[in-house]
């Protein structure tokens, strides 16, 4: 009972300063995050979207973070404030948005976590934007570099994306998805034990999580034809549309690996294989899919040996 | 839910808790490289800080910025402003060696947002980017290269000092194995030898002093050759920035309906054009409206006119009505008056058309005896019946029957009273019985 006034003058403590904003705010993470949290549970409770399960309290987290993050950025700028109520300020105007999250009962299994994690983190990570090309479709970066069309200079840019992801942006992002380990092995299991069921499941999720996440793409990016990402690829303008568009659309980046197969016939006609860790450094899946064989299927085996 | 899964969450929140501390940490260290920009959480470009110069973005929405997110490729947020509904906020944010400024200004109609990157890189570092630039277009081979003259000038000046650092270096290299193989051979060469290599010694020594001096010479005089031409810059954009300062000022002025100072002439003379101009819109004005009072009088004159017409006309009607009535009552006291005397009829006068009698027409047959003067020819009568459209019977006791259509606005009577004052006429009479006396 003592406890409690004191609990609430420290919410509604006023900072006067970008100082007093960070020590407040590093002395309180954990009952910012809890706050954060508290406020997603609500929305997902009021919309009848709320379950008692892990997955519900992870999402939860997730999304509280998230929110966290933004706010411990720009709260620096709203000095003189109360710290606690603006971060119920921003939760507030974050979920008055007409669709502020993806929610969907497939994407709470890991299967689903894994795919709306990545897929959300590739849309402010160039890193994680590059990766799905691997993950989701097995592709390597000379791969990718061909499918997108770019000259010398980008493509040390995609070998450099695809070095970041590999040593620490791959297991942040799974940290963040909360992913364990025992969940990542499981997925890896049902992949060798099934692996077109997975690559099913995997694509129907998939259509549900590029729909929704494509629209943090630029407003003028639309599917387009087949003519015209034919004038695209062979003009090479529209370099952001390339790299933007077809790391989130699977069918256009169908249209494109079908017109690039002229000039390249080693890339193959992209089919969801999923790929839960991190393409290793030496590459020589890739090479192999790339040089020579079907370039999918022989890509899959060297991809489990190596990966086991 | 059970104590495991409390404890998959309990980690869950402590790996979120460490992450978010961990960014505060990486928050100090120096980055480089493309941060892509978010508006509303949509993408609006990437800016490149590994170029070492400003790189700038600027977007409009028609609906109000909310939030505006600077993220490193590997997601991190860097630097991010949350905007009210017609808010304004000009930010400045440091990420390592690199400077954004952003600023954002939310109107009633729309957002705007300029971010700009300013990448504090040195020289240094700039030059391997732009060696590594250069290669990979002369590797790509797609357009030919454009090596900025900057770089290559700093390029050549740095590897002309390693040149002149390594040449040095290796010179003391020689000159220590020579003194240690002079101090070596000094027991078994004579002193003239001795002399003899100090001397080439110093003459090398020399020569190289003086290669030194002309590269030195070289460069201070690139470096004041760059000096002059950034002089050079810098006046050109002086005098820009005062051309647009003056254009601004111009434009201001033609803005507000002024000419610039210094004109006054020019200035009277419109103020005189714009004195008459003025007048004359006045008075076109006028004129305006009294065209406009016209044509509102001459609606309404028409409309009175419109209206008389149709008064005079129910009044003719009214009038031409009084009078039939009286011509019905006047005809009515002759008829009953004929029917006391029991005599021969001899006016009759019909308020219905007769057969022969045209609806259209409206006449009246009229018949009375007429008496004429003595010695008044045939002639005579006849062109007076053709005078009056009448026809003759045959004449009685000097009485002739006269037959006259009559037209409705003339009476009877005052048909017989201009008949009487015909010289030839002696007496008229409506009914032989009642016989005048002939004059």
């Amino acid at each position: 009972m003592q406890d409690q006034p004191h609990a609430l003058s420290r919410f509604s403590v006023v900072v006067a300063t970008a100082e007093e904003f960070e020590r407040l705010t590093n002395d309180t993470l954990p009952e910012l995050l809890d706050r954060a949290a508290a406020h997603t549970r609500k929305f997902l409770k009021e919309t009848g979207q709320w379950a008692d399960d892990v997955a519900h309290e992870k999402l939860a987290l997730r999304w509280g973070y998230e929110l966290l993050e933004r706010f411990l950025v720009c709260g620096r700028l709203e000095v003189p404030c109360r710290p606690f109520f603006l971060l119920d300020s921003l939760a507030a105007k974050f979920f008055s948005q007409p669709d502020p999250m993806r929610y969907h009962r497939g994407l709470l299994t890991p299967l689903g976590r894994f795919l709306d994690g990545l897929a959300s983190k590739a849309v402010i990570s160039r890193d994680a934007l590059m990766a799905l090309f691997y993950h989701l479709y097995g592709f390597g970066q000379s791969q990718v570099v061909k499918v997108l069309g770019l000259d010398a200079m980008d493509s040390q840019r995609i070998y450099k994306n695809f070095g970041r992801w590999r040593r620490d942006g791959w297991q942040r992002t799974v940290e963040e998805i909360g992913l364990t380990e025992p969940e990542l092995s499981s997925l890896e299991d049902q992949k060798s034990q099934d692996a077109k069921r997975v690559s099913t499941d995997a694509g129907r999720l998939l259509g549900e999580v590029q729909t929704h996440y494509r629209k943090s793409e630029p407003e003028h990016f639309p599917c387009l034809s087949g003519e015209q990402w034919a004038d695209i690829c062979r003009d090479g303008h529209s370099y952001d549309y390339r790299v933007w568009h077809l790391a989130m659309c699977r069918e256009c980046l169908e249209i494109v690996c079908r017109f690039r197969q002229g000039e390249f016939p080693d890339i193959p006609v992209p089919a969801v294989d999923l790929y839960v860790r991190p393409l290793q450094k030496n590459g020589l899946m890739v090479e192999a899919g790339v040089n020579g064989g079907n370039g999918h299927g022989l890509a899959t085996r060297r991809a489990n040996s190596r990966l086991s | 839910m059970d104590w495991q899964h409390d404890e998959q969450i309990r980690a869950y929140r402590d790996t979120l808790l460490a992450a978010l501390r961990a960014r505060s940490v990486r928050q100090d260290g120096g980055r480089s490289g493309a941060f892509q920009v978010f508006v509303n959480q949509e993408s609006i470009g990437v800016l490149d800080g590994s170029r070492g110069d400003t790189s700038r973005i600027s977007v409009s929405r028609t609906r109000a910025i909310h939030t505006v997110e600077i993220r490193s490729e590997s997601g991190e947020l860097v630097a991010g402003v949350c905007m009210q509904d017609f808010d304004r906020k000009t930010v400045q944010f440091r990420a390592g060696r690199s400077t954004f400024d952003i600023s954002v200004h939310n109107r009633p109609d729309a957002g705007t947002v300029r971010v700009t990157l300013q990448a504090a890189s040195s020289a240094w570092a700039r030059i391997p980017n732009q060696l590594a630039a250069a290669m990979a277009r002369l590797s790509s081979s797609v357009a030919p290269v454009r090596v900025p003259f900057w770089a290559t000038v700093q390029a050549g000046l740095v590897l002309a000092v390693l040149f002149l650092v390594a040449d040095r270096f290796t010179d003391r290299l020689e000159l220590h194995d020579m003194t240690r193989r002079q101090a070596l051979s000094s027991a078994t060469q004579p002193l003239e030898a001795k002399l003899q290599d100090t001397r080439l010694a110093l003459a090398r020594q020399e020569q190289l002093l003086h290669q030194l001096a002309q590269t030195q010479e070289e460069t201070v005089r690139t470096i004041k050759t760059q000096q002059q031409t950034f002089e050079g810059l810098h006046r050109t954009v002086e005098t820009v920035v005062q051309n647009q300062k003056q254009l601004g000022v111009n434009v201001k002025a033609v803005r507000r309906g002024e000419k610039p100072a210094g004109d006054r002439t020019a200035q009277a003379v419109e103020a005189q054009v714009n004195k008459v101009l003025r007048s004359m819109e006045s008075d076109r004005e006028r004129v305006f409206n009294h065209i406009f009072h016209l044509a509102d009088s001459q609606e309404r004159i028409a409309r009175q006119q419109q209206k008389l017409e149709r008064d005079m006309v129910s009044l003719q009607n009214r009038e031409l009505r009084m009078s039939f009535e009286q011509q019905a009552v006047a005809v009515a006291k002759m008829m009953s008056a004929q029917e006391a005397s029991k005599d021969v009829a001899s006016v009759e006068v019909s308020s219905e058309p007769t057969v022969e009698q045209k609806p259209e027409s409206k006449v009246y047959l009229v018949t009375f005896w007429v008496s004429f003067q003595d010695g008044t020819s045939e002639e005579s009568i006849e062109q007076l019946i053709h005078e009056i459209k009448g026809r003759k019977g045959p004449s009685n006791a000097g009485w002739y029957p006269i037959e006259v259509n009559l037209p409705k606005p003339q009476t009877p009577d005052e048909m017989i009273e201009s008949l009487k004052k015909t010289k030839i006429v002696k007496a008229i009479t409506t009914s032989l019985n009642t016989t005048p006396a002939p004059k």
